[in-house]
């Protein structure tokens, strides 16, 4: 953890400048979603041995991570993708403070 | 009138409990820790969303459209990366240390001195930035909305807040916010159904747009999609580095509240949202039908309320946005009072005085500070509170969630983090402004990276020496 984390945000960091200053959106959104997941690398360590938490979110970052790269596919024009937005964030919005209810540790597991 | 005489009297008299039952600055500056999740997410999200959402959020929609969302598109995510990513720590850092600030938090973790002086200057300069929004948006709604000169009711909302604040720090503020957060939710339903009805209904709404303007329904219209991404980044992620969202986490009466604070928080958070895409929809479908004129995008929403000539919807929309503009300040006040009369002074090797006088007088500096700042400000509230959104963004940002987290986070690595972070966010704000930078480049975003990457470089030749 200790030599990983540096690695890390050394990565994400080069991976976002190199995003912005060539205007590479693909890489923009793999880089925003992994940033999304590594804030939450603290929590997932925190709730070992549990891997709910890591299973759950693993499958909402490739869902947000799907929904980024198909909107960034299909190019401009029509109303889907302003519906897709929307779709996503309702289906989103009670799916994500379930899992934290859920995966929240008791008290007594919590360092 | 009699109203106005109503009102005054309960906001008296609530500053007035507030005073007898405020003093000690546990009590000022946490509330004593004895709030729930549902009073810390209601009263917490209401202190996130500010005039920005009533007021820019329909405008800049007008102005970009579907790209818009990028700034609201995080808002299912929000509540539960921010516990996550801080709130859990924060939790337990106050249970070892006893913090009453976030400054506090930073220095709990690096130490006194720089650590908690630059964040407490971070957090007073974002701060009073951020009251300035709060100050214009209640300027424009009170323009357009009700006719009246803006400075006064920007002035009056401002004042009133510090009136309830000044006196009871935190312990008013949460129940004022939580309160202002209810009415928020159900005006922002009730404005976003008005305005898609008046419209025709939202299919309607969407038609018209795809028919006059399709270009506004394109997710990556606008900025483009690198710059989209930044912001939906930098709103995702920023949520974690807020100190008036930080501060709820210190409110709480225990850990177990962190449970459904996630639910609680997303649940307002949408339910105020809805007047972001409801009035934006449908305000820009009226808008290109030629059934409103506005000069600015922020008239967007007043101008679509002033033309119903409805002295109800108008009355809501007031009191919507006043409600926005004071649950945001309140927390604001408090954060600038504490930085100024208690952190800087410790960060500079004083004792902070026990007595609250200072921290109700700084409360008053800070309101007055923030009014003539909005008054004197040319920005658009959007393009505001982006600013301010940025400013904690890079400079809290890799403290709070590498610094706190990472056991190999070393104290000259965020002091760096706490310096570098803002200086390279407002000369890239500049940069931009003045066409040197790319408008792709979020600045707050290039802060927050540039900080992040002073954290891990210093902290690691640290720990190699």
């Amino acid at each position: 953890m200790r030599r990983l984390v540096p690695v890390s945000v050394l990565l994400l960091v080069t991976g976002w400048l190199a995003a912005s200053a060539l205007d590479l959106p693909r890489v923009a959104v793999v880089v925003a979603v992994a940033c999304i997941g590594a804030v939450c690398v603290g929590a997932i360590s925190r709730r070992a041995p549990d891997r709910r938490l890591a299973a759950a979110l693993s499958v909402i970052l490739i869902a947000l991570l799907a929904v980024l790269l198909f909107l960034l596919g299909r190019g401009t024009g029509g109303a889907t993708g302003f519906y897709l937005q929307l779709a996503f964030m309702a289906v989103l919005a009670p799916i994500v403070p379930l899992v934290y209810a859920v995966t929240f540790p008791a008290d007594r597991d919590a360092p | 009138m009699i109203l106005w005489i109503l009102l005054a009297t309960a906001l008296a008299a609530f500053a007035l409990w507030g005073w007898r039952h405020t003093r000690s600055a546990q009590a000022f500056f946490t509330a004593s820790r004895t709030v729930g999740p549902v009073l810390a997410g209601i009263g917490g999200t209401a202190a996130g969303l500010s005039a920005f959402v009533f007021v820019g959020g329909p405008g800049y929609f007008a102005a970009v459209g579907a790209a818009s969302l990028w700034i609201i598109f995080s808002a299912p995510l929000t509540g539960a990366l921010q516990c996550w990513a801080v709130g859990e720590r924060v939790v337990s850092l106050v249970r070892r240390h006893d913090c009453l600030t976030v400054p506090d938090l930073v220095a709990a973790r690096f130490g006194e001195g720089w650590p908690r002086g630059l964040t407490a200057l971070a957090v007073t300069v974002g701060a009073v930035a951020t009251l300035a929004v709060q100050v214009k948006g209640a300027a424009i709604a009170g323009e357009v909305l009700l006719g009246v000169p803006g400075w006064l009711v920007g002035g009056a909302a401002v004042a009133a807040t510090v009136l309830y604040s000044a006196a009871g720090g935190m312990r008013t503020g949460i129940l004022a916010e939580a309160a202002q957060g209810v009415i928020m939710a159900a005006a922002a339903v009730a404005l976003a159904v008005f305005a898609l009805a008046r419209a025709g209904g939202p299919r309607q709404a969407v038609a018209t747009i795809a028919e006059l303007r399709p270009e506004l329904l394109d997710p990556w219209g606008g900025p483009g999609p690198t710059a989209s991404i930044g912001l939906f980044l930098l709103f995702a992620l920023g949520t974690c580095a807020q100190p008036h969202y930080l501060q709820k986490f210190l409110l709480l009466r225990d850990r177990e509240s962190l449970r459904w604070l996630p639910a609680v928080m997303t649940g307002a958070l949408l339910a105020v949202l809805t007047v972001w895409i409801g009035v934006g929809l449908g305000g820009t479908a009226l808008w290109l039908r030629g059934e409103l004129s506005f000069h600015s995008p922020d008239q967007l929403a007043p101008t679509l309320l002033a033309s119903t000539g409805s002295r109800v919807f108008i009355i809501i929309a007031a009191v919507a946005v006043v409600a926005a503009v004071m649950s945001t300040a309140a927390s604001l006040l408090n954060l600038v009072a504490a930085a100024i009369t208690r952190d800087l002074p410790q960060a500079l090797g004083r004792t902070p005085t026990p007595s609250l006088g200072p921290a109700r007088v700084a409360t008053l500096g800070a309101g007055v500070a923030a009014a003539a700042l909005a008054l004197m400000s040319n920005r658009p509230v959007a393009l505001l509170g982006v600013l301010g959104w940025g400013t904690f963004t890079a400079a809290l940002l890799p403290v709070m969630v590498l610094g706190l987290s990472w056991k190999g986070a070393a104290r000259r690595g965020a002091i760096a983090a706490l310096a570098i972070g803002p200086l390279v966010q407002l000369s890239a704000e500049w940069a931009r402004t003045t066409g040197a930078l790319a408008i792709r480049w979020e600045p707050g975003l290039l802060g927050a990276a540039a900080g992040a990457v002073a954290l891990v470089v210093l902290s690691k030749r640290k720990t190699g020496q």
